[in-house]
């Protein structure tokens, strides 16, 4: 928890220097506290599609994130788990390459080495790697967005789920009610933050800094529906071509879950990804959990007059 | 043994953990929640005897309301303190959203607090008032009407406060809690009892036996009530805990509820005035065991 020398109150200060005049008749400085600007209007609705089938986890997303937004790099520390040095989304990795490895646990090479290309290519596949990079799903109806109780979370014209950094006050609601365990309070600022989608490049015409350093074209971004269309017939293709496993995730509503606006092919079930099979909106039960406790309520109070009378 | 999570068939080495991030919900946020619901459930408790009791509760009144006052603040200097920017606390007021229990409680908690707060600040300036050299003389009843009304407003204000806690942890997509529909009537029920602990203490220390003994009844049947909304709660939460808790911990937290907070409390109610204060004190300690064992079953496996 850091003391921050700006606050509220500085900022209305400075907004509203003392003897500046009022505006529409009203105090001034009581005005800037609830001053709002009319929202950008709304543009066509973005996604990233990502093609877990075709990642290589090089990392150039990870890289990408951190320069464009000028995060942090502290030296990793060896996790043990294959290349998956960063381990977790945080405040300081706004997106994490997944590194599965699946090998036959006695692994031994018994036989010579293939003499050509051909033949190394013949050869039986003894293992498989999954790479998955993952980021902010940018939920189409977000629990951090619900959650926040300053309104420093909004969904931009974009359709993508941008963190004010200069509003958010730290508590921490964003990050229990994210059920994808995605953002996270820098420490430094006390502020929670998460990817931004690249906003300030997409008000400029660019794509997400990830996207453009992507080497495979695993990520990509567009119109939701392009997004969702090029799923769709890359998914069928995986089918036709031998991978009857190969599926998408957050294309299409979950059971009690919105779509996503960063949706995933992916080769193997999404909890081997660390994603749940079947996320909750957590305000699904909101209306239940306040009944319960108002009719607690009513019955002990019952209780309390019934035997002070 | 380290998990081979390279081996085909085992556990990807993402599905051993948690994919939820866990807020800092440390002390802090134990305290926090225990505060405020014990001010909350004091408030309802003062403002239903005031109102529906007999004349005892009505000179314990000023003294109850201070109590509240004080406790609130405590929680609120909690609430502000937990945060990451405290200087913004501020910011969750410039809006009020109702899918977030936080912002239904942050407002909630100001109304409450700034109500009692004007209804302490009134009639100890009228006592001071009457003490001194009545300087208030011609305002005395438009003061007494104020501070009547500020109560039922801060009475009205607690009945939001003791609701949204259990929300604020039961509609969060946290392991454990996010599954404890029962958590909001645990909330309340134990928020109620504790009220009641906090009262028959403050009558204790005023010497004001008769209005002890009015509430031995409810809190025998508030014990009853607690001890089933926990056991409730328990059946969500049991699974949780056996993964974030040792069998020890869970036992204890349980001996607490049922033979601490329910059997022996229980039978100190039966023993007059003292035993009934005896009773709320256990209430109040078992209180924040709960808590603790609630707020734990979120720690990141």
């Amino acid at each position: 928890m850091k003391l921050k020398e700006s606050n509220i109150f500085n900022l209305i200060s400075k907004a509203f220097p003392a003897g500046s005049p009022k505006k529409e008749g009203r105090f001034a400085p009581i005005y800037g506290l609830f001053e709002r600007h009319e929202p950008k209007p709304r543009q066509t609705e973005m996604a990233f599609f990502t093609d877990t089938s075709i990642c290589t986890g090089c990392k150039s997303c990870e890289v990408a994130c951190k320069q464009w937004n000028q995060i942090k790099a502290p030296t990793p520390k060896w996790s043990g788990n294959s290349y998956d040095n960063t381990q977790d989304l945080s405040y300081l990795n706004w997106r994490h390459v997944k590194f599965i490895e699946r090998f036959p646990e006695k692994n031994e090479v018994n036989h010579p080495a293939p003499k050509n290309i051909d033949n190394l290519l013949a050869e039986k596949k003894i293992g498989e790697w999954l790479f998955m990079s993952d980021q902010c799903k940018h939920c189409r109806q977000s629990p951090c967005h619900q959650a926040c109780p300053t309104g420093a979370i909004m969904r931009n014209e974009f359709g993508g789920v941008y963190y004010q950094t200069d509003i958010c006050m730290g508590c921490g609601m964003c990050i229990a009610a994210c059920p994808f365990g995605v953002p996270e309070i820098n420490p430094d600022t006390g502020h929670s933050v998460k990817c931004a989608q690249c906003y300030d490049r997409l008000r400029d015409g660019l794509r997400p800094a990830c996207v453009t350093a992507c080497t495979t074209g695993a990520i990509d971004f567009g119109p939701r529906e392009v997004m969702v269309e090029k799923a769709r017939a890359r998914v069928k293709f995986l089918h036709e071509h031998g991978h009857p496993e190969a599926n998408l995730y957050g294309c299409d509503d979950f059971e009690h879950y919105s779509s996503l606006n960063s949706f995933y092919l992916l080769m193997d079930k999404p909890s081997v990804y660390g994603l749940p099979e079947n996320p909750i909106t957590p305000t699904e039960h909101m209306p239940m959990d306040y009944l319960r406790a108002a009719a607690t309520l009513i019955l002990c109070s019952a209780v309390v007059v019934g035997t002070l009378m | 043994m380290k998990e081979k999570t390279w081996v085909s068939g085992s556990l990807s080495p993402y599905q051993l953990h948690d994919i939820t991030h866990r807020p800092d919900w440390e002390n802090l946020i134990v305290w926090d929640a225990y505060l405020n619901n014990m001010t909350s459930g004091f408030m309802v408790i003062t403002g239903l005897a005031w109102m529906a009791g007999p004349g005892y509760f009505t000179a314990l009144l000023p003294w109850a309301i201070t109590v509240a006052l004080a406790i609130v603040v405590v929680d609120l200097i909690l609430l502000i303190f937990d945060l990451g920017d405290p200087f913004r606390f501020t910011n969750a007021m410039r809006v009020m959203r109702f899918t977030s229990p936080l912002s239904v409680g942050v407002w909630g908690l100001a109304s409450y607090a700034t109500c009692v707060g004007f209804a302490v600040g009134l009639y100890w300036l009228s006592y001071i008032s009457a003490h001194t050299t009545d300087f208030l003389n011609p305002y005395i009843d438009i003061l007494d009407m104020l501070t009547r009304m500020f109560v039922i407003l801060a009475f009205l204000g607690a009945l939001v406060v003791i609701c949204y806690k259990g929300v604020a942890f039961s509609c969060t997509s946290q392991p454990g809690v996010k599954n404890a529909r029962w958590l909001t009537s645990f909330m309340v029920a134990d928020a109620m009892l504790m009220g009641l602990g906090v009262y028959s203490i403050m009558a204790a220390i005023l010497q004001a036996p008769e209005a002890i003994a009015y509430l031995m009844l409810p809190t025998l049947i508030l014990i009853i009530a607690r001890c089933i909304a926990f056991y409730l709660l328990s059946l969500d939460l049991n699974p949780r805990a056996e993964l974030t808790n040792s069998k020890m911990e869970n036992f204890w937290v349980k001996f607490s509820v049922y033979i601490l907070g329910g059997v022996i409390a229980f039978g100190c109610c039966f023993i007059g005035p003292f035993g009934v204060t005896v009773a709320g004190v256990i209430a109040l300690v078992v209180g924040l065991i709960e808590r603790y064992w609630i707020i734990s079953t979120t720690k990141k496996i």
